[in-house]
């Protein structure tokens, strides 16, 4: 929407841009075409970009909080009789994202075994990474942990 | 001769610089705006723009992405 569509020499006007954001997430490039009657200019693109985060996950949660209640639907009864992969995409891959709040897969594959088993089964502090060992609060067995500590540390063959 | 090619240059460079016409400029044609949280249900945003020429500018249209 233009403040004027019609524009004396000299003066200024705005081009107001309004987007609903009902229901979107994650980064949203908005653009719009500016036709004029200036002969050096006669479309314009003006754009911009923002990162929509939803309310639910602002903050810090703990175990006790992730795995039940309202949040247990999407990070515990989604990964329940999957293994290794499977699981993963379950259950992990909501913050494992590449470009979401934690490291993605390959940035993980590159840490060590034990470093990997350590954050899946006591989680990570003062981050929203719970522990998922059934001792720490989780919902994984000892099955389910060895198959994402599989999937994340792959065997270098060849050597 | 050579004399009047040269008028008639001028005359032609003359008429083209000195011709009429809006100028739009925009102080930004792309911004960021970062992180936004779902509490609004709209986001609005502002471009200004100036007509920099001489003569009257139009925005014709304005097609949203």
């Amino acid at each position: 929407m233009a403040s004027s569509s019609r524009l004396k020499p000299g003066e200024s006007g705005k081009i107001k841009i309004s987007v609903d954001i009902r229901g979107k997430l994650g980064t949203i490039y908005k653009t719009v075409q500016v036709h004029t009657n200036d002969p050096g200019t006669p479309q314009a693109t003006l754009g911009f970009r923002m990162v929509i985060k939803d309310l639910t996950h602002m903050k810090t949660y703990s175990a006790s909080e992730i795995f039940s209640g309202t949040c247990r639907s999407c990070h515990v009864l989604q990964g329940r009789g999957k293994q290794g992969f499977d699981l993963f995409v379950a259950d992990c891959i909501m913050c494992h994202a590449a470009g979401s709040i934690a490291p993605a897969t390959r940035d993980m594959q590159q840490k060590s075994g034990e470093r990997i088993e350590r954050a899946i089964r006591e989680g990570i502090d003062k981050t929203s990474m719970p522990g998922w060992d059934l001792r720490h609060g989780g919902p994984l067995g000892e099955e389910e942990i060895r198959g994402l500590v599989d999937y994340l540390t792959p065997v270098v063959k060849g050597r | 001769m050579k004399k009047m090619f040269l008028s008639v240059f001028i005359l032609l460079t003359a008429s083209v610089v000195s011709y009429a016409q809006p100028v739009i400029h925009f102080e930004k044609l792309e911004d960021d705006l970062g992180t936004i949280t779902q509490k609004e249900d709209r986001v609005e945003h502002v471009f200004e723009f100036a007509n920099r020429g001489d003569q009257d500018l139009l925005i014709e249209k304005l097609v949203p992405s």
